[in-house]
């Protein structure tokens, strides 16, 4: 694929001046937080770039696996934050339960679709562990919002499924299926329409990269279930794992993992 | 029967139970009549586990609540809150999912028996098909005070378990539990509890 100037890069970011221009006359007060918010992107686009260049040169298994559990410390501790959920005490099982099916699913995936020797390819395990990731990721946020939350906004009702006799399984699973449906459902809805309303991003990559289509959409609909996969079981062991440390020893919500006092 | 055993209580600044005592004695039927602020409400759910206490311990049938015993006590006590919040079922939806929880499977759920009860609460049988979130207020009271029935465990804690029923239902309610071979204590404000020994505490200014 042919290089692109860094002019032609300006050039697309005088798209955004009209936005500006319009935000100020409408007053809508974002220009600050979009102006931070396209430098940020800005930077690390070029920090992530210097840095995968060596990584893809390197190519050494050791590094690309650091590298992946970096990220998945990052996204982990994200996505505790973004759940309004407290940090420590839910760091270890919300990492683990990013880790262990996005790791898993991704060296299947390689196994499967790269072939063993490109098991711990920079080339497959950086760009798909990242997918993975980044979906195992956005399905907790959701998924885990909806479950503490749920309990804790309908707290007498749960709480009153305990004093009738349910176990603590029982007492949970009302807003599990809730939760766990409302993260995957995008899922269900993005397949099938996919290929309709839009060419995936990953397929416009390989084309732009100059793959064929019938290349590019095997790799597609391979991902597609892997991020599936992942997600899924990602969202069930995130619930599953983080139960022992958000409910106390008479089963009830500690409202402490919650960041804001409600 | 329950002792509560010099517990001590506090949410914040505001100080529920100071060294407070409390005993319900095997077989008794009590009615908790305070002024409100006091507690009452408070003191039924510390003996379920779902407030837990600064101190103080608290022993049913011979049993001290604590963690590894909470289950067991929680399915010999029939709790019935305020509101009856109960799971947004139909009612034979939600009888049917009662019975496959945890500590209430070795009861089978007798039609008959299930007919009777309703008949005694004044509740027509289409009642079954109805959602639990369609009821009335005082429907759903008296499906709460059935489901007690049903599941037949010896300590009844109920709190304003007859607000929004009409006399005569208040009287066949009190009635009822009279009856019955439990230990009871009732918060209630209705008349028809006169029954039941009075007990009350003073309120703690502060």
């Amino acid at each position: 694929m042919a290089d692109i100037s860094i002019i032609s890069l300006l050039l697309m970011l005088t798209l955004t001046v009209p936005i500006f221009i319009i935000n100020r006359f409408l007053k809508l007060g974002i220009n600050r937080s979009l102006g931070i918010s396209i430098i940020r992107m800005s930077l690390q686009l070029t920090f992530v770039g210097v840095y995968l260049q060596y990584i893809f040169l390197w190519n050494n298994p050791y590094i690309n696996i650091l590298y992946l559990l970096i990220m998945i410390t990052i996204a982990s501790s994200h996505s505790i934050s973004s759940s309004n959920l407290k940090l420590k005490k839910l760091f270890i099982p919300i990492t683990l339960s990013i880790a262990i099916p996005q790791l898993t699913v991704l060296l299947i995936f390689n196994l499967l679709i790269a072939g063993k020797e490109y098991l711990f390819d920079a080339k497959f395990i950086i760009p798909i562990g990242g997918m993975l990731l980044g979906n195992c990721l956005n399905g907790n946020i959701i998924a885990l919002n909806s479950f503490y939350t749920g309990i804790k906004d309908d707290e007498k009702r749960y709480n009153y499924s305990l004093t009738l006799g349910a176990s603590h399984n029982q007492a949970i699973i009302p807003y599990m299926r809730k939760s766990m449906t409302l993260a995957i459902k995008p899922n269900i809805a993005s397949m099938a329409t996919m290929g309709l309303v839009a060419i995936p991003g990953m397929m416009t990559g390989q084309i732009l990269a100059g793959a064929l289509p019938l290349t590019a959409i095997k790799y597609q609909g391979a991902i597609i279930i892997a991020i599936l996969t992942a997600k899924y079981f990602s969202i069930l062991l995130s619930i599953l794992l983080s139960k022992g440390a958000a409910f106390n020893r008479y089963k009830t919500l500690n409202i402490d993992i919650f960041r804001k006092s409600y | 029967m329950i002792i509560w055993e010099n517990i001590n209580l506090s949410f914040g600044d505001k100080t529920i139970f100071r060294d407070f005592d409390f005993r319900l004695e095997s077989g008794e039927k009590v009615l908790i009549k305070n002024k409100s602020g006091s507690g009452k409400t408070t003191l039924l759910k510390t003996a379920i586990g779902l407030t837990p206490l600064n101190s103080g311990s608290i022993i049913i049938g011979g049993t001290l609540l604590e963690p590894h015993s909470i289950t067991d006590i929680r399915s010999k006590i029939f709790y019935l809150d305020q509101d009856v919040t109960l799971p947004e079922l139909t009612v034979e939806e939600l009888l049917i999912e009662l019975m496959h929880y945890k500590s209430n499977r070795d009861i089978n759920l007798n039609r008959d028996e299930l007919l009777k009860h309703l008949t005694t609460f004044k509740l027509d049988k289409n009642i079954l098909s109805t959602n639990i979130k369609e009821l009335s207020g005082g429907e759903r009271q008296r499906i709460g005070l059935l489901i007690g029935l049903l599941l037949n465990r010896p300590i009844w804690l109920l709190d304003e378990p007859t607000s929004a029923l009409d006399d005569e239902l208040k009287k066949i309610v009190s009635d009822i539990l009279l009856e019955l071979p439990i230990t009871c204590a009732v918060i209630s404000h209705d008349s028809c509890w006169n029954n039941f020994k009075v007990k009350t505490w003073e309120v703690i200014n502060g």
